[in-house]
């Protein structure tokens, strides 16, 4: 198969899921960035990675300045984060590339947020990241994929697997105690992918053998047609379903009926 | 203006007209009682009229949408225009909803019309029920026309989930899927009446088109009956009004049916269909193309019914899980209680509550003139307590889509509603009970006192007054009838009805029940002793409240 | 803008002197259940409102704006005297009445009205219903000329639909504008009909019945009484029977889910089996009897099928019933039968989106929130030969939502 994604993200590496709580974690701000210098200037460099890649030195350099104070040298983890080792380079790409790492707040759930590091600083510490073990790799698509995709058996796969938490238009939903399944609205089909492989947080993982990539290129070919598609009634009202309507309904529907009445029934 | 002759032939013709019918008929007589059929016109009157229209628009727009509907659970393969389902299996029913909504040519908003007017239908009825209870126009002798409404809002409430499960999309499945479930938790012979309502274990070929003659025909006729006899009767009993200068219980004020009122309301008629036109034109609602077909095996995050349902849903959320299970028999109260019984006490409630507050009462007399909330603090109270648990109920049912919205905890919202469901009801009675005590002592205080003016006046020996203006005497005197004072030796109007007032009985209560009514009756009128007001005596009142 | 009125009494109240002094003449406002006739008369009631002038106001005129506009003089002669006849007609034996606005406080005072006003009150309301043709015009136009499925009809639906609102805005508004500006605002006092009939009438009624009742001698003929009230009540006992074919009776098919020992485990969207190794730690699929043709015919059966990392399971019969931390339970809420899978890979939660009850998939599918009262029934599952998911047996207790003979 000339599939879309690279041949790196076939190596799932399935080993990698459950090791990322990535909910429990997080010093930041200033506190955060001195520590990582300090540790930066301190330490004598990662030993897991000997790679001579430069990016894999320029991500080393990042991690140990902006990560590790977390997630310990090396990515071998610590109380309050977990280990890095196998969560590949996809994983690393939807973290950062989302905002939700480095994390801003300790909570039920990580937030997407405004992203702290350039294209080119999460290439090269999903870099690092991929050398400290084997995981899943960034997925790359390019136009002849979303061709093949079959956007209606899409649709049925997402209303199988996502639609539950997701809501049925990818307008998120609620979870239990705090946590919640985000919006795809911002997610790009490289983010909803590599969501799908790594199963962040509380998300279940799909393995390529459960939906193969084929599968996965359909259901994100749904949500972006969706997403895009225009709301033929008028006003989408959020796509949550009847609660947003029935808002509507007695402000904008009953509320302007009881106005018309009080002018009907005002002495001219 | 027109000229002599023209209007002279347009004369002739309508004469002409007029006699047609007459000669066949004899109208004449009931015709000009109806022209000069006098309406009062408060604004709150015409709320019951959005209720009246809206059903007039979604008649007109559903028997549209019946032109193109299937009503059938055969399976298909869609292959209309929206390419994201295209290919996808599907029952006829949603297949066919798809292709109204995309491939006929104001399908869409015929249907988003039907559905938005379906909506401001039990919306207008609920609002239009408010207004009833609270001025008390339901008392004799409207108590059957408070019954057929009650049994209106049951049956709007029936046809609107009707309409909401036709189209078999994700979402209505998923509420079918629980109705069953409710009709199932009933004792002895939930299961039975499951399999016949729907032919089958759920979900069966047979109830989509079973429930779709239900939602045209059945219930639409029963309500069509109904909304006349409702209309009948008014139009009978003549309107209520609230008090005012030159308004008796034995006389009706207002505008006479013709030309005014009924140019009026032919307007109103209008505008509510434009208002329906409106959102839907502008705001989309129920878009089943983004739900998918039903699938048991699929669902959404974020189910919800419509509105109407938003209650039920919500108690079924908040009631604790209990089950038992006796002599091999399982009775699931965590559906019984809030699917089954609890709707069924708040119906009955609303039911019975005309003859309740007249037997508390002792109140048997005829009612033409309205009070106002504060008028009746404790119905008022007991308004508001029950508005507060529906409300609670109603926020319960869509309280993943808030606590999402807001990033709090599901489970605490719940927890929270578990407990305001409780403590709720019982405050906001006392809450509403206070503010009505509260305003009929403004009144008091306006009665007596007068506007005051901010004038401050410097008396000879040094005191300093504010000057107050009396109220203009009609004024005065509704407000005194309304406060229940017998200001001008006529009998006040809300209490003491036909002397059968709080003091006017004098007979002690003999029996359970009567001990009990009248232990209600003193909780009823449990308000200020109203002061035997002497016209003369420009004294300050002061007022002896509870 | 029109002049204050200087003479004019500054309030109704000035006008009708004390009201202790006009609620000297008894005035009835109680409505007695018994009384019959002998309530005040539409004459009284307007001799007294007109007595007062201005009535009903308690607003100083120079507080509220006074009317500038209104139709003072009915357009054809005939409907001149038709007007003239019910101001001075006391009283129809309807009881209707006709009283000037001005009866009630409500200034209507032609020689305030401004020629020029009216003129453009009517332009108004005729310019809203010109824009009510306009928009039917628009929504001609916007129904032939438009591309139908541009933008999923979207666009169609904007130009037809918003037209199709001016119209019928422009209709309602002009109708009420009509009513409100070019109308007569006379207000009419109607009275009140005793809701029940004279007594005498209501005792004749009642005694033609009590006749006919004493005629029939349902009272006095008891085999006739006792053998009619059988008949009656055995009556509808067809129509109930006639109602037995709406659908097969329960008997046990609640209990079947069409899951059966060795059976595959197919995903529900392809079909094809699951093998093991398939799921990723922390995954989970739906899945369906292998050979399952509709999830219609099948809507019991969907079950969800876990991967828990190794450890991660507690409770021991969960893991005995499932095979290399794999486990399969029903998907179906045993509460109120919505098919829950929003699972929580970390801390194992399975929340039902219905109604919110929450599974420990860990322990066995426990209830720790909301309404469920059951556990989520397990599939024993092992591996075939080839590697393939097998249910072991079929669900040993009934699946989804309890029922009265559940048990």
């Amino acid at each position: 198969m000339n599939a879309s994604p690279t041949s790196s993200s076939r190596v799932a590496g399935r080993l990698s899921a459950r090791r990322r709580s990535l909910a429990s974690a997080a010093f930041v701000g200033v506190v955060l960035g001195v520590l990582g210098m300090l540790y930066a200037a301190l330490a004598p460099g990662g030993q897991a990675s000997t790679s001579a890649d430069p990016a894999v030195q320029r991500g080393r350099d990042l991690y140990n300045q902006g990560c590790s104070s977390c997630h310990g040298f090396a990515g071998v983890g610590a109380r309050r984060a977990p280990s890095l080792i196998g969560v590949g380079a996809a994983s690393v790409d939807f973290q950062v590339g989302t905002g939700r790492m480095p994390l801003q707040h300790h909570g039920p759930e990580a937030p997407r947020s405004r992203v702290r590091y350039s294209q080119q600083e999460i290439l090269d510490l999903a870099a690092y990241v991929a050398s400290l073990g084997p995981g899943p790799g960034i997925p790359q698509f390019n136009d002849a994929d979303w061709q093949k995709a079959d956007t209606a058996y899409g649709g049925s796969l997402f209303r199988t697997n996502c639609a539950q938490c997701h809501n049925f238009a990818g307008s998120g939903g609620d979870l239990t105690y705090g946590k919640y399944a985000p919006s795809l609205s911002k997610s790009t089909p490289r983010q909803i992918y590599e969501a799908m492989v790594t199963g962040p947080e509380n998300m279940p993982v799909f393995g390529d053998k459960q939906i193969t990539p084929d599968q996965k290129l359909a259901i994100i070919n749904y949500v972006r047609t969706i997403k895009s598609q225009a709301d033929p009634g008028g006003a989408g009202l959020g796509r949550v379903g009847p609660v947003s309507e029935t808002v509507v309904g007695w402000l904008a529907g009953i509320g302007i009926l009881v106005i018309v009445t009080l002018w009907i029934g005002a002495r001219a | 203006m027109a000229d002599t002759s023209k209007s002279g032939a347009g004369e002739t013709a309508a004469r002409k007209g007029l006699r047609y019918v007459d000669d066949r008929l004899g109208t004449a007589g009931f015709l000009k009682r109806s022209f000069n059929k006098v309406f009062p016109d408060h604004w709150s009157f015409l709320l019951g009229e959005i209720a009246l229209y809206s059903f007039v628009i979604v008649l007109l727009t559903g028997v549209y949408l019946t032109l193109f509907f299937h009503p059938s659970s055969s399976e298909v393969v869609y292959n209309g225009s929206y390419q994201p389902l295209r290919g996808v299996p599907m029952t006829d029913a949603y297949a066919s909803t798809l292709h109204l909504s995309f491939d006929v040519r104001g399908g869409l908003l015929m249907r988003q019309i039907h559905h938005w007017a379906a909506i401001l239908f039990v919306c207008s009825i609920a609002v239009h029920m408010f207004r009833v209870f609270f001025t008390g126009a339901f008392r004799k002798p409207r108590t059957l026309n408070w019954h057929i409404g009650v049994t209106l809002f049951i049956l709007a409430v029936l046809e609107g989930f009707a309409g909401y499960s036709l189209p078999d999309d994700l979402l209505s499945g998923t509420g079918i899927r629980i109705a069953y479930s409710v009709m199932e938790s009933i004792p002895v012979v939930g299961t039975y009446l499951a399999y016949f309502v729907f032919g089958s274990n759920f979900p069966g070929v047979d109830f989509i088109p079973r429930l779709f003659i239900i939602h045209v025909l059945l219930v639409p006729g029963i309500l069509l009956a109904l909304i006349s006899a409702h209309m009948m009767i008014i139009w009978h009993q003549k309107h209520t009004d609230f008090p005012g200068p030159g308004k008796t219980e034995h006389n009706v004020v207002g505008t006479p049916f013709y030309p005014t009122f009924l140019i009026k309301t032919n307007g109103f008629l209008f505008l509510v269909f434009g208002v329906c036109a409106a959102l839907g034109t502008f705001a989309q609602i129920n878009p089943v193309w983004l739900y998918g077909p039903y699938n048991p095996s699929q669902v959404s995050a974020g189910s919800q019914p419509d509105w109407y349902i938003f209650f039920l849903e919500g108690s079924l959320r908040l009631m604790p899980n209990l089950e038992s299970n006796i002599w091999g028999h399982t009775i699931s109260w965590n559906i019984l209680v809030p699917g089954v019984v609890l709707p069924g006490i708040m119906f009955n409630l609303l039911y019975a509550y005309p003859s309740l507050e007249a037997w508390i009462t002792k109140d048997r007399g005829f009612h033409n003139l309205l009070q106002r909330p504060r008028d009746m603090p404790v119905r008022t109270g007991l308004g508001v307590m029950s508005l507060t648990f529906y409300g609670i109920l109603y926020i319960a049912g869509q309280n993943d889509v808030i606590a999402n919205t807001f990033h709090w905890s599901l489970q605490g919202t719940t927890w929270v509603l578990r407990v305001l469901i409780i403590i709720g009801p019982p405050i906001s009675f006392y809450i509403a009970r206070r503010w009505c005590l509260g305003l009929q002592h403004h009144d008091e205080e306006l009665l007596h006192h007068g506007h005051e003016t901010g004038i401050i006046r410097r008396l000879p020996s040094g005191e300093y007054i504010e000057v107050t203006k009396p109220l203009p005497p009609e004024r005065a005197e509704v407000l005194a009838m309304q406060l229940g004072h017998d200001l001008s030796g006529h009998a006040a109007l809300p209490s003491s009805e036909n002397g059968h007032g709080p003091s006017g009985n004098g007979h002690r209560p003999v029996g359970m029940m009567a001990r009990a009514r009248g232990a209600l009756e003193g909780f009823f009128f449990e308000r200020h002793e109203p002061p035997r007001a002497n016209p003369e005596d420009d004294e300050p009142k002061t007022l002896t409240r509870p | 803008m029109s002049d204050e009125d200087k003479d004019a009494p500054r309030t109704a109240a000035e006008a009708s002197g004390s009201v202790f002094e006009r609620g000297k003449s008894p005035q009835k406002r109680t409505g007695e259940p018994r009384t019959t006739g002998g309530t005040s008369s539409a004459k009284e009631i307007e001799g007294e409102v007109l007595a007062g002038g201005s009535m009903g106001a308690d607003v100083p005129a120079k507080m509220r704006t006074a009317r500038k506009i209104g139709r003072r003089k009915p357009l054809t002669e005939t409907a001149a005297a038709a007007q003239e006849a019910m101001f001075t007609r006391p009283s129809d034996e309807d009881g209707t009445h006709a009283v000037p606005a001005e009866a009630f406080g409500l200034e209507h005072d032609p020689a305030q009205v401004d020629p020029r006003e009216e003129k453009f009150a009517e332009l108004q309301v005729s310019a809203l219903f010109g824009l009510a043709a306009l928009g039917v015009i628009g929504f001609v136009l916007g129904f032939v000329l438009m591309d139908f499925h541009r933008a999923l009809g979207r666009d169609l639906n904007f130009v037809i639909g918003g037209s199709f609102t001016v119209s019928l805005l422009g209709l309602g508004a002009g109708l009420v504008l009509w009513a409100k500006k070019l109308l007569p605002h006379d207000k009419a006092v109607q009275e009140r009909h005793d809701f029940h009939s004279p007594e005498e009438e209501e005792l004749a009624a009642e005694d033609v019945f009590l006749k006919g009742a004493t005629e029939m001698g349902l009272g006095s003929r008891k085999m006739l009484r006792r053998s009619l009230l059988g008949a009656a009540a055995l009556l509808p006992i067809p129509a109930v029977l006639m109602l037995r074919d709406l659908g097969p009776l329960p008997g046990r098919s609640l209990r079947h889910t069409g899951w059966k020992p060795g059976i595959r485990l197919v995903d529900v969207e392809t079909k094809l089996p699951i093998k093991l190794g398939d799921i990723e730690i922390g995954g989970i699929a739906t899945v369906m009897p292998d050979g399952f043709d509709t999830t219609e015919h099948y809507a019991l059966a969907p079950t969800i099928l876990i991967r828990f990392a190794p450890g991660e399971i507690r409770s021991k019969k969960e893991a005995s019933w499932g095979i290399n931390d794999h486990v399969a339970y029903s998907k179906i809420c045993s509460h109120a039968g919505c098919p829950i899978s929003l699972y929580e890979q970390q801390t194992h939660h399975l929340l039902c989106p219905c109604h919110q009850s929450t599974f420990d998939m860990a322990d066995d599918a426990n209830v720790i929130f909301g309404p469920a009262a059951r556990r989520l029934p397990q599939l024993a599952i092992e591996v075939d030969p080839e590697g393939y998911f097998v249910a072991q047996k079929g669900y040993t207790e009934p699946v989804g939502p309890s029922f009265w003979e559940r048990g």
